[in-house]
């Protein structure tokens, strides 16, 4: 018998900390205001001039209660304070019962000479060899440490004190006394909920202890159900919530009974409806009746509602038995027939309830069917969602289904409550006049603040909850989180947060892709992602790569050392305050990773021990750097006996932390709003934490975990949970970023490659800042706006420069209002001249470029070009880097386009093109048709002239122009003669996509070709662009001009590349409108046009 | 636009006498003051603070001739242009949001600065001017609102008392002058505010408070 784990452990097990105010996490409930805001979100104020008036916001109060904070505007609250003093007399009582009923349930295991010995004693008399057995375990259960029985007690205390609190405060019914005393009975439930925790573990020990007492066990885990059972009250669950967890628990029984019969699995289903038919429908409707606080309307009473909650569960119950059964067999038609004639009754008799009038009424019936169509659509979705993520997963059916069963359950009370209501209230709109419409229409107005409470929201108030429901997103495939770390660089332990946080806030999250050394170290558990307090830079070089390293001079850990050292001088003293260390090779790391390195060496575990012990004591006397000797020396002197050992095991544990992720943008994903993160600035560190957990209720959100099964091998710890467990350990969504957005958002020319995360848990690569905009445009559509126009609320970001021309613009006129569109005009205007003063042309932006390739169904992606070449992608990637030019492929990898801005001068984009090509030629294939296209001034050109010049005898070629002269002709020198301006003249063709493929009739028989061009028009489409179809796509012919010193003919010749024509584009395609169109220039901005060509 | 004639003109939502005035090239007081409109003064105690379907009687346009010497620099103003725009700024205990930052945005132009000690926003802005937006305090953090200029209807009125309501935070139904249980409901609040008998009741003593605290 091993009764180990019960005598073996320690009385300090049992023991917790009671919970401080400022600790309790509370979550949001279910009435109220859902964001928490200093001011109502669309406040108006109805003025005048010439008179004195007043304005005061509203604020809201946090209320609490069961603990979960409901906010409310305080003169709700003066109306309201009566009530809220009954909701927390009530849950005191509650409260204080629960306490009590704990109290003698634990005190039965404790000292087990009640009902628990009894009962085990009695299903095992039958079984003389196991009663020496049991009475050996009910010894050992009274002789072991276990928690103190007496913390029960003190909680009754406090609860009872609470309770005198809550009769006192009825005289005084003041904000501050309804708040504390919402606040103490959560931390009391906070406290209970821990000691129950240690109960729990000291419950677990005992069953395990007593694990061959089968039968004793049995009859154990049914006690243990009780106990369960109580957890909701304990734990002050939502109602939803509690049905949820109810009904798992329900499953769980069912699941045991059968298991212990060993039934086949169809049986198990059928049991388990069995129970299900018979203890959801009541509890069901307790919850939803508690929800609805007996607002439901008279008509239509709890009896109706079980009704109606019976049948859906019965409904439901068929339609999983015949999707489990049937598979694949099953026809949409056997589920609509199915659940049609059921609903479509149920619903008609709530309906002649509500609405009076007899089921069998035409209208009655009209209204019913509708709205069975409507959820028996949902189901139908839920069902098939259900079996195919089950497939997928490797899951059974089961349990996926069950895990979305409430809310499924919720979906249809919800849908048939607020459909008719709404349905009815819009009469008002519709037939204000007719007949008793009116009538019952203002009273099923009434009636929806029942529903305004059901679904979370206040009358007239926004409210996230009531949105439209999205589809939910399921847990990451082990494949998908293989994809984001290989294309993102992102840990396992980061994306499937940031998947989650995007999708539970509805937001794009654009964060800069962090080098692959986050990836790094993704394998080894005992690293983790830079905390909040850690400033200190990770190493870009060196054995440390990818690891937070403490800088010397003697020993560079990246290319911008110096700032790395001010930074870590910076980050010391919060290294000292939060307990963490430097290695001797500098890596910084906290003692307490160590005990997860030792789950991996097993053998040491020990060892590891205790050094983290030595090395915490250590850090406690004010010692952290051990690249310091004089803290090793000081090592030796402490810990004589253990030196050798700590450096040894330190030298061996691959622990530390890496880096953390830096943010660009957040977007509305509803709005296009930039939402904000920050001020701009770094000061403002972790501002994403405090901003958006008000907005989004974020922990809430990140707190649902992941699947476990689906963390890829390297994300899991030895005992097989998430290595860092997505709840309360878990570094939050927001702290994954240390800082606000920075100045990114005033730069978008700089930057390296940019991640975006999308709600529907889409995931984007962006190169640069520039192809991050062009793909924020398609992703976003109409909502897009550029990067000074994303202010929230569509206020215009102002700078205080006189040099800006926003200021400038918008005061303009006295007065005159500068819309939207004009305004972009001047702004995009201002910053191609400002940037154009030198003269000599402005590249069109890189976004445009990219967007002309990729509207033309040209492909960016590796795989497509290793389709041309046998060369490696990171070899493409490194040319086009250099030569900072694009490159994009056609799906049949037969066309090759080459493009280029005009950074410098139109000599330099020549010259990029041309050494992009020399550098490509050992790359491609020669049967590749190369274009070569260079996007020019942002200004229309004629057709008969640049603006652009060169200027004087040298072709403005930065480097040696021999290297590019043997590519591009026009750059040899000619005697005589002096290479002067390009001009243009005529057209040329450049490349032209196929037209879009035709939808197929037999995919099966699509030719590869085709099969890639469709491909290619539903990912264009995808982009919300239309698929391509340009026709001719010409590019204006670049000529040179050659300026004869001596006679001052000019010459012309075409310029070639490779022997191939350049096409010059004067924007991208359709891309951006407004380079195209004729602009009015201001005066501002006005200046001398120049000749065609000047002679010097 | 001038006008060569007399008229009458029926005032609509959002109208003032001012920018009436304004677009009839007239001075504010000119209009307001004229004989023809004695009865409207006695109706209404501000000259913009107007209800819909009130008849303003607008006189033509006088013409006048000055004798003023060439070849020099001649200066004329307007008067009445611009107008003072005066909002005070509470907070929920009813104490000024003194010193605080704001954002003002009128008609796509946006001016920063300070309400005063007593948390006033005293601007000039355009007599014609229609709406806008305020937001006072970082992100507009202390308060923050869309502006309805002209729309504030007399106090003797139900929209007018809605509109209080409103600016004072106690009331985000309609305002279409129906009583409804929000305003029931912000009306119970004011009372209990102000110490009035418990209840919903909208009655003269009410509106006396109702003044005082608006204002207006």
């Amino acid at each position: 018998m091993a009764h180990n784990s019960l005598l073996n452990a320690k009385p300090k097990d049992y023991v917790f900390e009671p919970a401080q105010a400022e600790q309790l996490r509370l979550e949001q409930g279910a009435y109220g205001e859902r964001f928490r805001s200093p001011v109502a979100p669309q406040q108006q104020a109805l003025v005048s001039t010439a008179i004195e008036q007043v304005c005061r916001p509203t604020i809201l109060l946090e209320i609490v209660f069961y603990s979960k904070i409901h906010l409310v505007q305080p003169d709700e609250f003066v109306l309201k304070a009566k009530d809220y003093h009954k909701i927390l007399r009530e849950e005191t009582l509650l409260l204080y019962n629960d306490v009590k009923d704990n109290r003698k349930i634990y005190q039965e295991w404790a000292d087990p000479d009640g009902f628990i010995e009894s009962a085990v004693a009695n299903s095992t008399a039958a079984f003389a060899a196991t009663t020496d057995a049991v009475v050996g375990f009910f010894k050992a259960v009274k002789r072991a440490p276990k928690p103190d029985i007496e913390e029960f007690d003190k909680l009754i205390d406090r609860v009872s004190k609470v309770a005198y609190d809550v009769n006192a405060a009825a005289g005084a019914l003041t904000y501050e006394n309804i708040h504390e005393i919402g606040i103490q009975l959560a931390l009391i439930r906070e406290d209970s909920r821990r000691l129950y925790k240690a109960v729990d573990l000291f419950r677990n020990r005992a069953i395990d202890s007593a694990e061959t007492i089968t039968k004793g066990l049995e009859t154990a885990e049914g006690a243990s159900f009780q106990v369960l059972a109580l957890v909701p009250t304990l734990t002050g669950m939502d109602p939803l919530r509690e049905a949820a967890y109810r009904i798992s628990l329900i499953v769980l029984r069912a699941g045991g009974r059968s298991a212990g019969a060993a039934l086949a699995q169809t049986s198990i289903i059928r049991e388990l409806c069995g129970v299900l038919k018979a203890d959801v429908p009541p509890m069901l409707v307790e919850v939803i009746s508690s929800v609805l606080r007996g607002a439901i309307p008279k008509g239509a009473g709890k009896e109706l509602l079980i009704f109606i909650v019976k049948q859906q569960v019965e409904f439901l119950c068929d339609l999983a038995l015949m999707v489990n059964e049937r598979g694949t067999n099953l026809k949409e038609d056997d589920i609509k027939q199915l659940g049609m004639n059921r609903l479509t009754s149920c619903l008609s008799e709530l309906i002649s309830k509500l609405l009076g009038g007899r089921p069998s009424d035409t209208g009655v019936q009209r209204l019913a069917k509708s709205l069975a169509e409507n959820t028996i659509n949902t189901l139908w979705r839920d069902a098939l969602t259900a079996r195919e993520t089950a497939k997928t997963q490797g899951r059974e059916f089961w349990d996926v289904f069950l895990a979305e069963f409430p809310w499924t359950i919720v979906k249809i009370i919800q849908g048939t409550f607020v459909g008719v209501l709404q349905r009815n209230a819009s009469r008002i709109a519709f037939e204000p006049h007719s007949e008793d419409g009116q009538q019952k229409s203002l009273d099923i107005l009434k009636a929806q603040k029942a529903t305004s409470i059901f679904s979370g929201k206040r009358l007239t108030q926004p409210n996230a909850s009531t949105a439209p429901k999205r589809a939910p997103l399921g847990p990451m495939s082990l494949n998908e989180y293989r994809q984001w770390q290989q294309e993102l660089f992102l840990h396992p332990d980061i994306a499937g947060q940031l998947r989650r946080y995007a999708h539970d806030s509805e937001q794009y999250v654009a964060f800069r892709v962090p080098s692959n050394a986050m990836a790094l170290h993704a394998s080894e558990f005992s690293k983790r992602p830079k905390p909040l307090w850690l400033k200190a830079k990770s190493a870009t070089m060196g054995e440390t790569e990818g690891l937070v390293t403490k800088p010397t001079t003697a020993r560079p850990i990246r290319q911008d050392n110096e700032a790395a050292v001010a930074t870590w001088e910076k980050s010391v003293e919060s290294i000292k305050k939060n307990g963490a260390m430097v290695r001797e090779d500098g890596v910084v790391f906290h003692p307490d990773m160590l005990r997860d390195a030792a789950k991996v060496d097993t053998a040491n575990t020990k060892n590891y021990e205790r050094v983290a012990q030595v090395l915490t004591e250590f850090q406690a006397k004010g010692h952290f750097d051990l690249t310091d000797p004089g803290t090793v020396r000081a090592l030796y002197e402490a810990y004589p006996h253990d030196t050798d050992l700590t450096r040894f095991i330190l030298q061996k544990a691959r622990i530390g932390y890496y880096p953390d992720l830096d943010l660009a943008e957040v977007f509305d994903a509803n709005t296009g709003d930039r939402i904000p993160v920050g001020a701009g600035n770094e000061k403002d560190p972790a501002e994403l934490a405090y901003l958006q957990r008000n907005r989004s209720n974020l922990d809430q959100a990140v707190n649902i975990n992941d699947d476990v099964r689906n963390l890829p091998p390297e994300a899991r710890g030895p005992d097989g949970k998430p290595r860092v467990s997505l709840d309360n350990k878990s570094p939050h969504v927001q702290s994954l970023f240390q800082h606000g957005a920075d100045n990114e958002y005033y730069k978008p020319g700089e930057g390296g490659p940019i991640g975006v995360v999308g709600p529907d848990g889409r995931k984007w690569y962006f190169q640069n800042r520039d192809s991050f905009e062009a793909g924020m445009r398609t992703i976003l559509g109409q909502k897009y706006r550029d990067p000074g126009q994303r202010n929230v609320r569509g206020i215009l970001m102002t700078k205080n420069s006189k040099d800006d021309p926003t200021t400038g613009a918008m005061a303009k006129g006295s007065g005159e209002r500068i819309d939207t569109a004009k305004f972009n005009r001047i702004r995009w205007y201002y910053e191609r001249t400002r940037q154009d003063t030198p003269g000599l042309g402005v590249p069109v932006p890189p976004h445009d470029i990219w967007m002309s390739l990729f509207q033309r169904g040209l492909s960016l992606e590796p795989a497509v070009f290793a389709l041309a070449h046998g060369g490696r992608w990171s070899d493409l990637h490194a040319i086009l880097q250099k030569h900072g030019t694009f490159a994009a492929i056609d799906l049949d990898a037969k066309n090759l386009v080459i493009a280029g801005a005009t950074p410098e001068s139109f000599a330099n984009g020549l010259a990029r093109l041309a050494r992009t090509a020399i550098d490509l030629g050992a790359l491609f294939v020669p049967n590749l048709t190369v274009w070569f296209e260079l996007y020019s001034s942002y200004k229309p050109v004629t057709s008969d002239y640049i603006l652009n010049r060169i200027g004087g005898p040298d072709p403005g070629v930065s480097s040696a122009v021999a290297d590019v002269s043997s590519a591009i002709p026009v750059f040899q020198p000619k005697p005589g003669h002096k290479l002067y301006a390009f001009a243009l003249d005529g057209f040329h063709p450049s490349y032209t996509p196929p037209p879009p493929t035709p939808a197929p009739s037999r995919p099966d028989q699509l030719s590869p070709a085709d099969r890639n061009r469709l491909y290619r028009d539903q990912t264009v489409g995808s982009f919300g662009l239309q698929p391509p179809n340009f026709g001719k796509v010409e590019g204006q012919k670049l000529l040179a001009a050659w300026d004869h010193l001596t006679t001052r003919k000019l010459t012309f010749e075409e310029v070639k590349i490779l022997g191939r024509p350049v096409a010059i584009f004067t924007a991208g395609l359709a891309a951006c409108p407004a380079n195209i169109e004729p602009m009015e220039i201001p005066n501002l901005f006005d200046r001398e046009e120049r000749p065609a060509l000047l002679v010097s | 636009m001038a006008h060569t004639e007399d008229r009458h003109h029926e005032v609509a939502q959002g109208e003032t006498t001012v920018q009436l005035a304004l677009e009839a090239g007239h001075y504010w007081s000119t209009v307001w003051q004229h004989s023809n409109n004695a009865q409207l003064r006695q109706l209404r105690k501000h000259h913009n603070v107007l209800l819909p379907g009130d008849v303003l009687f607008i006189p033509a346009i006088r013409r006048r001739e000055v004798s003023k010497a060439t070849d020099a620099t001649h200066k004329f103003v307007r008067k009445g242009v611009p107008e003072k725009f005066n909002l005070q700024f509470l907070d929920y205990d009813n104490k000024p949001l003194a010193n605080a930052a704001y954002v003002l945005i009128l008609d796509g132009s946006a001016s920063t600065g300070n309400l005063d000690a007593d948390g006033w926003l005293r601007v000039f802005v355009r007599p014609d001017i229609r709406s806008g937006r305020i937001e006072v305090g970082p992100h507009g953090s202390l308060a923050a609102c869309d502006l309805n200029f002209g729309h504030l209807d007399p106090l003797s009125t139900l929209t007018g008392v809605q509109a209080r309501l409103r600016n004072l935070g106690l009331y985000d139904g309609p305002i279409d002058g129906e009583t409804n249980d929000l305003l029931k409901e912000a009306a119970r609040a004011f009372r209990l505010a102000e110490g009035l008998p418990e209840g919903d009741e909208i009655n003269d003593e009410f509106h006396q408070r109702l003044e005082n605290k608006h204002r207006s």
